[in-house]
């Protein structure tokens, strides 16, 4: 055997990257081709030779010069595909003083799929007086057919005269919660010189309240692990970090009940995979009837982002200017799997 | 599909500013050293999460009976050093330490003898020294609901920079984070009971009238009974809260291959405007595994016991 490790992960987020590697006997020379789906992009290749024999025709690579023998990496990301769920096959081949090895390494890329199931036409929101809150008489039925976890943003079309806001209470919480944390992380800051830049830096962004584009959620996802990496290295300061936090919490904690919010959580809870992340937040209703358009922002764990879902209109109608909880609206179906996962569609090559 | 620009732009010995700013220090101590000495092998490792630069010389006496004081620069003062001959004899009263690095008094490196040098460094920036060293990647989420085996891979951007001009780099302890998602197997598990009975509790919080406080209490009270334990909804998600503890939660972990299990922390509440612990959307599960000549590449896996962690969660709800 020439090769001592050859690994392509099984499986991957679409629109991610994802690695492979190829170990083989230090002192054999080999030759290395690959052949790559169309749909698969190879993005790096690690410890090449500038100036050695490596060729690229169409989707095949040949190399056979390295800086250090015995390795070689790669890196490769793939494309959105059609179906939510594909395998797909890297074809490496290794050859040394005659000798040759063939290895097909399969990976199956997966990613959400949001279904509406049902639009009502019409969703009439009634009062309750007893518990003096709003409730729909209809639902909005989505399901995720796909494997990935969908994290949906439920907005209004523009132009409408309707709008989705945090509950009242939420609004003065947040308020005094970003007054508590501001302050607290002040204090970490003078404690905490060496990393004031970091502390400084994230408090600006908990207290930024303007839209957040691709550039800023950029520097976000840089930060958090610049912090993540500082957490594991210095508990203390971990801890002081997450005691801020909490202080800010608890100095506000009675501004809302805790057993109602958490009760109001569980109605929100969702199976299947689809986690509505404004679920708590409020639409609001004048009173009257209108036609609403909703949209669903859809993005995955590793933040990549999918067409943007927009309902047939419904017509809303309402006696009062009502306030609702936008889980409310939503009712989220269980998607049946197939009894054999190992059912999934392989992508013929030639 | 091939990039064309790769096999230009990705390739060779790029050794980046940030590695040559790492190995400036052991360079400048191996020269140092060998004016006076000779020097027979330096080992560095980084201690990636730690942050700690690990230099090991092997030296030995050029001439007997020298007398010199060697200044040698790492830069900053050294965490820590240590001096012994190869026969196990404590000779660090032979090094003094300073702001910048140390003091070798060579008088004490007898003519003949081997010498072992250890002194530990700390990294100005070890992420990006690991970045401009190591390619990482991992499953940032698995395919479907019974699978709970989560991939982790790294591997060595330019090999060739560690085999080094004065001697090998290694990395050690390269740590990974793997995200956990166990908010649905919770979901899974809560009784619908468990939903009433929080509603009847907050009604009967409410309530103002004694009468109808005793009704809903009544209510609170025959929805609790629908369970087979009979804590209050506090007690039931206080105990639901030791579960994510780093101890309790580690026996729900299993890490294999080329990665060892490190700690567990707490990851964020599934939902993000809850002002009170509910339970995390993922747990992060942190492995580390070493990089160096002789494992360019290594990957592994989490595997995150689901149904035993489920059975847990069922009889904290009383199920």
């Amino acid at each position: 055997m020439l090769v001592t490790s050859l690994y392509v992960p099984e499986n991957c987020l679409q629109l991610e990257k994802f690695p492979a590697h190829i170990l083989w006997d230090k002192e054999q020379k080999v030759t290395i081709s690959l052949t790559v789906p169309d749909n698969i992009i190879l993005k790096e290749i690690y410890n090449i030779s500038p100036s050695g024999n490596n060729f690229i025709k169409e989707n095949e690579v040949t190399l056979s010069e390295f800086d250090v023998n015995g390795y070689v990496g790669f890196v490769f990301e793939s494309m959105e595909y059609h179906k939510a769920r594909i395998s797909e096959v890297i074809k490496f081949t290794i050859t040394s003083e005659g000798v040759t090895e063939y290895y097909n390494k399969e990976i199956l890329l997966f990613r959400q799929n949001i279904k509406i199931s049902h639009t009502p036409n019409t969703i009439k929101i009634l009062y309750d007086e007893a518990s003096d809150s709003y409730y729909p008489d209809n639902k909005i039925h989505l399901k995720n057919v796909g494997d990935g976890t969908a994290k949906v943003v439920v907005q209004i079309s523009k132009d409408q005269n309707v709008t989705i806001q945090p509950p009242d209470k939420y609004q003065e919480f947040i308020a005094k919660f970003r007054d508590a944390l501001f302050k607290h992380f002040g204090e970490l800051s003078a404690e905490y010189t060496k990393y004031s830049n970091e502390i400084n830096r994230i408090r600006d962004f908990l207290m930024y309240t303007g839209t957040v584009d691709t550039k800023l959620r950029d520097e976000f996802i840089e930060l958090t692990e610049k912090l993540e990496s500082i957490f594991l290295t210095d508990d203390d300061f971990s801890e002081s970090f997450a005691r801020s936090f909490t202080q800010a919490y608890l100095e506000n904690f009675n501004i809302i009940a805790n057993i109602e919010q958490f009760s109001n959580f569980l109605n929100s809870v969702n199976s299947g995979k689809i986690l509505i992340e404004n679920a708590l937040n409020h639409v609001v209703i004048p009173n009257g009837s209108l036609p609403i358009t909703i949209e669903l922002l859809v993005t995955d764990v590793a933040n990549n982002t999918y067409p943007t879902i927009q309902l047939t209109q419904i017509q809303f109608t309402s006696e009062k200017d009502a306030h609702i909880p936008l889980y409310l609206l939503f009712e989220i179906d269980p998607e049946l799997r197939p009894e054999n996962p190992q059912l999934k569609e392989v992508k013929k090559h030639d | 599909m091939i990039s064309e620009a790769i096999l230009s732009a990705g390739v060779g010995a790029v050794v980046s500013g940030v590695l040559s700013k790492t190995l400036d220090s052991p360079q400048k101590c191996y020269l140092a050293l060998q004016s006076e000495l000779k020097v027979n092998s330096q080992e560095l490792q980084v201690s990636c999460q730690d942050g700690i630069l690990h230099n090991s010389l092997l030296i030995e006496a050029k001439h007997k009976h020298l007398n010199n004081k060697l200044t040698i620069n790492t830069g900053k003062r050294p965490i820590r050093i240590y001096l012994t001959s190869i026969y196990g004899e404590d000779c660090t009263k032979a090094v003094t330490l300073t702001d910048t690095g140390f003091i070798l008094n060579t008088k004490e490196i007898v003519g003949d003898g081997l010498y072992s040098l250890r002194y530990d460094t700390t990294l100005p920036d070890v992420k990006k020294f690991v970045d401009a060293m190591v390619d990482i990647k991992k499953a940032k989420e698995v395919p479907h609901e019974d699978t709970t085996e989560y991939w982790m891979h790294a591997e060595l951007k330019h090999p060739q920079a560690l085999k080094g001009t004065y001697g090998r780099l290694s990395l050690e302890d390269i740590d990974f984070i793997i995200n956990v998602g166990v908010s649905s197997d919770i979901k899974e598990v809560i009784p619908p009971n468990f939903q009433k009975e929080m509603t009847y509790a907050l009604e009967m919080l409410r309530e103002t009238d004694s009468h109808r406080m005793f009704q809903k209490g009544q209510q609170y009270i025959y929805s609790k009974r629908s369970r087979t334990n009979d804590d209050d909804i506090m007690t039931v998600l206080s105990g639901l809260q030791t579960l994510f503890a780093s101890k309790k939660f580690e026996k729900f972990i299993t890490v294999n291959n080329k990665f060892t299990y490190s700690d567990c922390i707490r990851g964020v509440d599934t939902y993000r405007n809850v002002p009170f612990p509910t339970w995390p959307k993922t747990m992060s599960v942190i492995s580390k595994t070493d990089l160096n000549l002789n494992q360019c590449a290594a990957e592994g896996t989490v595997i995150y016991k689901k149904n035993d962690f489920v059975e847990e969660v069922r009889k904290i709800f009383g199920k």
